[in-house]
Order: C-alpha cells, then structure tokens, then sequence
C-alpha cells in the first residue's frame, strides 16, 4: 500500500514536472472552420514533435480578426505569434507590437533566398524583417479559354500588353441582356484591382515617398477615365455587379466574362467546378513596364514584447516550423490546400493544386510573375481608410456621374493627411 | 447592532437589484462615460490615447463622409419609419375590420420576418434583388419590364434597403396596433356610425386618437432603431455603391475596427447619441399635442 502511495506520489512529481517544464505559447490567426481545422493539425504536428512546447490557438473569422488582435494586444493578452494581414502590417508595425527578427533569420541560417521574393518583401521594413510570408499570392489574369475559343482569340503569351489586353477585351465583348458577355471583370471594392492599369500608365496610387497622393495626376486620371470608358461601352462588365469576388466567379464561370483577376484559392475554386477550362497570365503592362502584376503575401510575425526568454525561443520555433523554407509547416499547409507555395517548387505546387486539372500552367507562370512581371503594393499605414476613400470615387468615375480628376481631388486632402499622420 | 426592519427591507431590496446594477454599471454606464473621454483623443487601442481636446468632432464636422452618412441615416430613416407604420397601420386595420378567416395565419406570416435573422433575411434578399440573376427582375422582364439595378445603382440602393428594412419590421409594428386597435371600445363606433360618419371620418375621430400612445411608442422606437441601422446595409450593399447606403452606424464600425481611429468613432456614436436624444426630446414634446392620455 504504502508502495503503491510512493509510486503515484512520484508520478504526480513527475507529471508536475513534466507540466512546468513545457512552455505554452498562444498562436492567432484567422479562418473559416475548416482553415481552423488545418491549423489544428499543423499545431498538433508541432506538438508531436516539440514535446516541450504547448500552443494555444487563438482562431477568429477575418472581419474581426485585426480589431481582436488589437484588442488582445492591448489588454495585455497579445499572441506571441500571429499573422497579419498585409493590409495592416505597417499600422501594427506603427504599434511596435511586430518583433524584428532579422538577428534570428541570420543565427539560424533562414534560407530567404529561397522564397518568392515578391512575397518576401512585404513583410521587410527599412531592410529588417518583421515576420516570414505566410501566403504569396499573386493577382493572375485568368482566361476563360472556351470565351476565347468561341470568339475566335488566341490565348495571348505572358509578355502580352495594356493594349494587346484591351483589343482582345473589346474581340470577345459580344450580346445584349441577358446574353452579354464582356471581354473583363473585376470588382470595385478594392485597390488592388485596378492598380495595375494605373502601374502600366507610369504612375501609382501615392508618390515615390509614399507622402502624397498620386492618383491626382493627368496620367493617372486619364487611365481611370479610360477603365470608365471601357465600363461604359460593355467591354469591361458593369463592376457594380460584382458585390464580391464570388459574384465575379459565377460570371466567369458561366462564361459571362473572358478574363478575370484572381488569387490562386480561385484556382481551387474554379477546378471544384465542372468543366471550366482556364489559363494564367500575367497582368498586362507594357513594353517599358511589364512588371504590373500585384504580388501580396501576408504576414506571420512575433509579438515584440515577450518577456520570458523560454517563450520567446519556443515562439520563435513555432514560427519556423510554420513557415521556414524546407520546414514540415509548409508541406502540411500544402496538403491542405490552405495557401500557395511561398517558395518557388513545383511539387509543392502540384500538391496543391490539381495538376490533372486546368490549369496546367500555374507553377510556370508563377514564376514568371516573380522573376519580371511582379510588384508589391505601396502599402502604407492606413491602407484600409485609404482605400475607404478612393473606391466609393472609383465608383462614381465607372458609373460615369463624375470624371477621374474631379473624383480624384475630392478626395486628396484626406488622403494626405492619412499620410501625413501614419 | 440591530437593524430595523426598514433597513433590513433596503438591505435585500439592494441585494436583489445587484446582479443587475453590477451588470449596467460594468457594461454599459462605464463604457459610455469611458467612451465620451476616448472620443476626446486619438487612440488606436494599443499606443497610449493622445489627447485631442474636441479634434476629434471638429474633424468629423469638416469630413463630407460623415454628411453623406447622416445624409443617408436620415434618408433611410424618414422613409423606412414612415412606410414602416403607414403600411403597419394599413394592415393591421384591414385584419381588425375585416377579420379575414385565418387572420392568425396572415399575423403570424407577417410578424415571421420579425423573427428570422436580419442575416439571413438580408441574405435572401440579396439574391433576389440581384441585377442579373434576381427573381424581382426576372418577374419584371416576364410581365415587359426593364431591369432595375436595385443594389448596384447609388440612385436606387438605398431606396433597395428601405424596402427590406420596412419588409422586416412591419409585422412588429403591425402586433402593436392590433394590440391598441383590439382596445377601442365599441360603442365609440357605434355612436360614429349613428351619427353617420364615414369609415375616414371614424378612423380619423375615433380610431387615430385613442391608438395614439401606440403610434407614439412605434415612431420613438422605430426611429432610434432606424438611426442605428447596420446588419441589413452591411450585408446587402456593405455600403456602397459610391458610399450610397453607409450609414453612421457603419462609420462608426468602420472608423473603431477598420481604420482603429477609437477616438473617432466614439466621437461619431456621441453624436449620434446628441442625434437620437434631440429627437425623441422633440417627439416627446409635440406628443403631448397629439397623444391621447
């Protein structure tokens, strides 16, 4: 009996022991629950092979999820690791609350070189890196090759221009009502989808230095007004129409437009689809400035400000075992079919996407976007309310109830003094 | 000691209102008075607030976004209160004169959408006021109709959600005038026939005055319901097109948990607080003209 006691009595030490030796880091990032569900594994995977080291995910759907980051960061309860949402990586950034791991990446030899390197500099500020990639996605022009076929268009090549791009738009507009089919779509609630155009005229959304406004020049006013022409004569479908990215799938899919812009998760989408034969290409520029395609990558990064040297090395582990190059993270997010590949492999990308299915070129043209046709976004402090000012303009120039350059100087002052004050 | 009995009385009195009084003071009185000090300063949640003296309102009075939202708020409100209860009224009439057979079928299909969540109602409705693909405009193209662009057009969108959100709380409203309809006494009627009114004359003399706390309780609640509109907007148009149904519910969102300026959206919600108050004080002032008591 007494035995018996001594022996339970050690193996509860020894638990206790075992329990205080662990370390236990808390992991935020946002998903669906079938996203929280791969994220559990890839934890549970971690685990198995840190026995040392407990995570505790922090998962919340992504409308919210920026807000609860800060407010946990605020309330003293912030993640020691979390992802961040490109969009926001400058105004967290501005927080100080993203640790500079620039010392570690160099001490344990992180390959960076072997990322796509678009992707890699959205997370690097004034040359440090405040987090690794968590997805690079660039923006691809997808084709709906039976539009063309029915048209009579050939697919154009990656090295295909602005104007190239507009007179195969205009080739493939055809009907009326119901039955009309429009060369392009793409939405009017974001940035990033017209961009591009503006990149490919010479100009950009803010200046060099990002303090001013730039969308107020003749060069770029001139292109909006252009995309708004376009609109206006069918060859660009309605972007009113399309009240989300799902909208403008259904039309693709349906054939109701020949080119779409799309992240590589439509790839997923579309192959789920029946019947839809597709290609990848490149956002067209020109032949002095091919590189417009928007190349973005969020982020995964530490909190700066964990204070127990255990948890900041087991934090720092968690994050590599996510995302470093060669490290199981990106297998598993690839098995998944939770995100691209961050770095350039071809078998990652057939683990990803279904290389049985269209469309065959997503690893070649990927690629090609990273090596020539790529460009990160002028992302800022404040991108969000900035972007809250310049589309609802953008609308009104597509709709046709005011030009560019009135809609656009409506807008400058406040779009200065967001810069002025981030 | 001893205490009395009064005093042992306040004693339990206090002890029963506790949970309560612990739970407003906690969520709701702290964070109103915290919010009137948070909207005096620039604030992201994380780096300490910077004091900012009333910048921060008088930023929101030189912003044209905030004009175009009270714009909007007000627009959606005038309409969607007056319809609400118009058409509310109409009904709830018809049922008490008429009693159709299945009377509690209509009421209870009516007051449905009360019930159903405003996400998934916004939902359906956005499917069915799609441009191309929606049932309301496929109907229309069947009997020789154009196509409306009911979300898409910034003339249109906003009058789009007005007849969702008048849709949604008509049966609600409807419950409350058959509630104070029911309470007309008969004979008032039968000495309006005898002395030969018309059916208007008797509504106007007879059923309008004595329902008129329950019209009064309707516009005050409508109207502060209609000022803090969001799910419905968000879902079905998030806003746009071109800024056409943002409302300052939505600004306030926005500002607090999309741009983190806390101080600016607080700001925003003290106005609209000053908004709602002015009005009901209003209301509440020219009702004693026309509420019968």
């Amino acid at each position: 009996m007494v035995k018996r006691l001594g022996l339970a009595l050690l193996l509860l030490v020894g638990i206790s022991f075992a329990l205080s030796a662990q370390t236990t880091i808390k992991y935020a990032f946002w998903g669906n629950p079938d996203a929280i569900g791969v994220e559990k594994d890839i934890i549970d995977a971690f685990e198995e092979s840190h026995p040392d080291i407990k995570v505790t995910p922090i998962a919340v759907a992504y409308g919210d999820y920026h807000a609860k980051l800060q407010i946990l960061i605020a309330g003293g309860q912030a993640p020691d690791v979390m992802r961040v949402d490109s969009y926001f990586f400058q105004d967290f950034l501005k927080t100080g609350a993203l640790k500079d791991i620039t010392a570690q990446l160099k001490a344990d030899k992180v390959d960076l070189a072997k990322y796509y390197q678009t992707g890699l500099q959205d997370s690097v500020n004034a040359g440090k890196y405040y987090g690794l990639p968590w997805a690079t996605a660039p923006l691809y022009v997808f084709v709906n090759t039976k539009v063309f076929k029915d048209a009579g268009v050939a697919i154009p090549k990656s090295n295909w221009t602005w104007d190239d791009f507009v007179k195969i738009a205009r080739q493939l507009t055809k009907g009326e009502g119901e039955n009309q089919v429009s060369g392009y779509g793409m939405t009017a609630l974001e940035i990033n989808q017209f961009l591009s155009m503006v990149w490919g005229a010479g100009e950009d959304l803010f200046t060099k230095d990002k303090s001013k406004f730039g969308l107020t020049t003749p060069g770029a006013t001139k292109k909006l007004d252009e995309i708004a022409a376009l609109i206006k004569e069918k060859t660009f479908a309605d972007p009113a129409i399309f009240t989300n990215t799902d909208v403008n799938m259904r039309y693709f899919v349906q054939g109701k437009i020949g080119m779409m812009l799309g992240a590589a998760s439509s790839i997923l989408s579309l192959q789920k689809s029946e019947g839809v034969d597709f290609t990848l290409l490149p956002f067209p520029g020109t032949a002095k400035i091919p590189n417009v395609t928007i190349s973005k990558s969020n982020i995964i990064a530490l909190y700066s400000k964990i204070k127990d040297a255990k948890q900041a090395a087991a934090a720092w582990e968690f994050l590599k075992f996510l995302r470093a190059p060669g490290e199981p993270g990106e297998l598993l997010y690839m098995k998944a079919k939770r995100m691209p590949p961050n770095v350039d492999d071809l078998a990652l990308w057939d683990i990803y996407a279904d290389s049985t299915k269209p469309p065959k070129n997503v690893a070649a043209v990927t690629k090609e976007i990273n090596a020539k046709y790529g460009r990160i976004l002028p992302l800022r402090a404040g991108w969000t309310e900035i972007q809250g000012l310049v589309m609802p303009q953008l609308q009104k120039v597509y709709a046709g109830s005011v030009d560019a350059a009135t809609a656009m100087k409506e807008i400058e002052p406040q779009v200065n003094a967001i810069l002025a004050k981030k | 000691m001893t205490l009395s009995a009064s005093q042992k009385e306040a004693i339990a009195g206090y002890a029963f209102i506790l949970p309560i009084m612990s739970g407003f003071l906690l969520f709701l009185a702290f964070p109103v008075v915290a919010s009137f000090f948070v909207s005096l300063a620039d604030w992201n949640l994380i780096n300490d607030p910077e004091f900012a003296g009333i910048g921060n309102y008088i930023q929101l009075f030189q912003d044209p976004f905030f004009w175009t939202c009270l714009k909007n708020t007000a627009y959606f409100s005038l309409f969607a209160v007056l319809f609400g209860m118009f058409l509310s009224l109409y009904l709830a009439n018809l049922i008490h004169e008429t009693k159709p057979k299945g009377a509690s079928f209509f009421k209870s299909s009516l007051f449905l959408p009360v019930i159903l969540s405003s996400v998934a109602v916004a939902l359906v409705w956005q499917w069915l006021l799609d441009g191309q693909m929606g049932m309301i405009n496929h109907l229309l193209n069947m009997v020789g109709l154009p196509s409306v662009p009911w979300l898409t057009s910034p003339a249109v969108a906003l009058n789009s959600v007005i007849l969702v959100a008048v849709w949604r709380q008509i049966g609600y409203n409807m419950v409350i005038f058959l509630a104070a309809l029911a309470n007309v006494p008969d004979e008032l009627y039968e000495a309006s026939s005898l002395d030969g009114a018309s059916r208007f004359q008797t509504f106007w003399n007879v059923t309008w005055p004595l329902i008129s706390p329950a019209t009064f309780f309707i516009a005050v609640t409508s109207i502060i319901n209609s000022f803090q509109v969001f799910d419905i907007t968000t879902i079905l148009t998030n806003g746009g097109p071109a800024n056409s149904t943002n409302t300052l519910i939505m600004m306030i969102y926005q500002n607090g948990f999309q741009f983190f300026k806390m101080g600016y959206a607080s700001g925003i919600a003290y106005v609209l607080f000053g908004i709602i108050l002015i009005i009901t004080a209003i209301q509440t002032i020219v009702s004693k003209r026309w509420v019968h008591s």
